[in-house]
């Protein structure tokens, strides 16, 4: 993995003050234990360098500067998701409550006016506030005047609903993700364009959109192709990657899940019993390959997503085969039983991850030594 | 992202935003620009709510159509039957295969958007009504209280209450349903989904038949003012067997994509 960090965006420049922070830690505890002592001059050369790293750093970023901060920071994105979420609701309440007394025109004058108006707010806060909470929440507020705009707009005018709508929703989530760096948004774009290329497929195999959650294969192909977007790391939006990566994984696995149990939802037109057997067989495979894929790449978001979903594939199963057939007392030691064995193998990942690591050092120290 | 970048994508959202709604707006537009047919509905085909949301100030009406089935005898609205015109012949016209048909097939979930012709107070409605009379006149000659009873109400239903809006065909062409009916201006056409059900009622032909799962268009939409029109009347029970109290002037565009114009209270 590379150890350097990108300092041309706020992640990478947390990244380098939540290093410089761990070092002075071990630094102290060197220094009590009489491991490295640096001398004065060597002290204040590294002091003065670090507290000008760390003012360039704070100028250029909202970052946290100390552990502090950033318990502070958690706080403040909690608090900012739950605002998004109070204003987008409080919206939706108040378009429903006075809708029916405007007439046709007022109607789609303000359906159209309102997202516009919202995304005026993210510009105008993005200019005005560093940390871009305040623009993420107009951004998010935009985002849902948009989907009740086009959703109103068609029932106001009976208009046969589309799934070209989930696209076009698609869309503006993701330039509004761009935008503010959220997150947020950008699960909304994965999810939108999921339902719309699911509702397509559903389409294009017989079935009318809106069936499309019928149909848990259709998610398969979206599934593949977000997973897919999750390889390419962006300058400047490290903290994407992991999003399409975990969702990617989730519309992949979810669906497996679902016609593991469910062979009813299936374009496969094999008995029932081999349906779901094929499928569970898929769902352990393909987890337990993710979770591999993952320590291989260090994607730490990879193996715990493939992790929990190989550990619900694993209790649906324990489930199905013995919740009938043992006693409770026998059936719930067998869930011990069976997270022992996955904790045994878990640790030995880890162990072995630990000697590759050991090994490296070995090696760095015989070529520092020659 | 810099904030010239941020600016352009921002204003780019913004014209996207103005684009689709202009769209969706030619699009009705062009609809109401020629009305392609025109009906009155009654509160008998367009259901009020049975309760106003308070949270909820807009209005819309449900279409409530029904069918003939091969059961009869009253069986007329439930969704899970099949029409009896809706046969295996007629599935096969609209696209869906052999396969699809069969009743070894497990899967329930084949099913096609189509073009569905409404007829208003016709032929199919006297059928019901009819069907209503007879099932009545024979229960009279029995001495069974509750059966005659529930034939009574039952005609009074169809003479009062029910819908006279019935769905009497189906085709994958739009053109070919059109040339159809051309001469009927009681028979508007819209969008449906249609599904294939094992459910044939007393004639089972062996293999799985069609049903109607939905219009694509279910409510309309009531604009206001008119919705304070209709706000103004008692909510009634499902059960209340009373004459209509509204008319619905209602108009099909060239899209088939329907609209009121007009609501007439006629109720004391």
């Amino acid at each position: 993995m590379d150890s350097k960090c990108n300092m041309d965006s706020k992640l990478g420049a947390q990244q380098r003050v939540d290093q410089i922070n761990t070092f002075k830690s071990e630094l102290q505890l060197l220094r009590d234990d009489d491991v490295l002592v640096l001398s004065d001059q060597q002290q204040q050369k590294l002091h003065e360098h670090h507290s000008s790293l760390l003012s360039s750093l704070a100028a250029l970023y909202d970052i946290d500067v100390n552990s502090s901060e950033k318990q502070l920071s958690i706080g403040v994105k909690i608090a900012a998701l739950f605002g998004a979420l109070g204003f987008a609701a409080s919206i939706f309440f108040l378009f429903y409550q006075y809708w029916g007394v405007f007439g046709p025109a007022m109607q789609s004058v303000v359906l159209i006016a309102s997202p516009i108006l919202a995304l005026g707010a993210c510009w105008f806060f993005l200019q005005k506030e560093a940390s871009g909470y305040y623009a993420k929440i107009a951004a998010f507020i935009s985002l849902v005047c948009f989907v009740l705009n086009l959703s109103m707009l068609g029932q106001i005018h009976n208009i046969t609903p589309s799934p070209n709508a989930f696209i076009i929703w698609s869309l503006m989530a993701l330039g509004l993700a761009y935008v503010t760096r959220s997150r947020l948004l950008l699960t909304f774009a994965i999810l939108f364009f999921a339902a719309f290329l699911s509702a397509r497929m559903g389409t294009w195999f017989g079935i009318y959109w809106l069936s499309f959650g019928e149909r848990p294969e259709t998610f398969l192909i979206p599934g593949v192709i977000i997973f897919a977007i999750g390889h390419i790391q962006q300058k400047h939006y490290e903290n994407f990657a992991p999003v399409f990566r975990i969702f990617g994984t989730l519309l992949m696995l979810l669906p497996i899940l679902v016609l593991s149990h469910w062979a009813g939802g299936s374009y496969l037109q094999w008995d029932r019993q081999t349906i779901e057997g094929f499928y569970q067989i898929s769902g352990f495979v393909l987890s337990a390959s993710l979770i591999a894929y993952g320590i291989k790449r260090y994607w730490h978001d990879l193996i715990k997503t493939g992790s929990v979903m190989f550990t619900i594939f694993l209790y649906t199963k324990l489930f199905d085969w013995f919740w009938e057939l043992f006693p409770k007392y026998l059936f719930f030691m067998l869930i011990g039983l069976s997270s022992l064995l996955i904790l045994m193998i878990f640790k030995r990942i880890r162990r072995d991850n630990k000697e590759d690591i050991k090994h490296t050092n070995t090696k760095d120290k015989e070529v520092c030594h020659d | 992202m810099t904030d010239n970048l941020n600016k352009k994508l921002l204003l780019g959202l913004s014209a996207v935003i103005i684009l689709v709604n202009m769209w969706v707006l030619a699009g009705v537009f062009l609809n109401k620009s020629e009305i392609t047919s025109k009906v009155v509905l009654s509160e008998r085909e367009l259901t009020v709510p049975y309760f106003y949301d308070t949270e909820n100030s807009g209005l819309s009406l449900r279409i409530d159509y029904r069918f003939l089935t091969n059961d009869g005898d009253g069986e007329e609205f439930y969704r899970w039957h099949s029409p009896k015109w809706l046969d295996k012949e007629k599935m096969q016209s609209l696209g869906f295969s052999e396969k699809e048909l069969s009743l070894e097939n497990t899967d329930s979930l084949a099913e096609k958007e189509v073009f569905i012709a409404l007829e208003l107070d016709g032929a199919a409605y006297q059928e019901s009504l009819n069907k209503a009379k007879r099932k009545y006149e024979q229960t009279l000659l029995g001495l069974e209280q509750d059966e005659i009873k529930y034939a009574k109400n039952h005609l009074l239903q169809e003479e009062k209450n029910s819908s006279r809006l019935f769905a009497i065909d189906a085709d994958a062409n739009l053109d070919v349903l059109q040339g159809r009916f051309h001469q009927q201006n009681n028979v508007i056409i819209t969008r449906a989904v249609i599904s294939t059900t094992r459910w044939q009622g007393k004639s089972s032909t062996g293999f799985k038949v069609g049903r109607i799962d939905s219009l694509s268009v279910s409510h309309l939409y009531v604009p206001y003012p008119m919705n304070e029109k209709v706000k103004s009347l008692e909510l009634r029970d499902y059960d209340d067997f009373q004459p209509s109290r509204f008319d619905v002037a209602v108009n099909i565009g060239a899209h088939l994509t329907p609209w009121i114009s007009d609501i007439t209270l006629t109720g004391s």
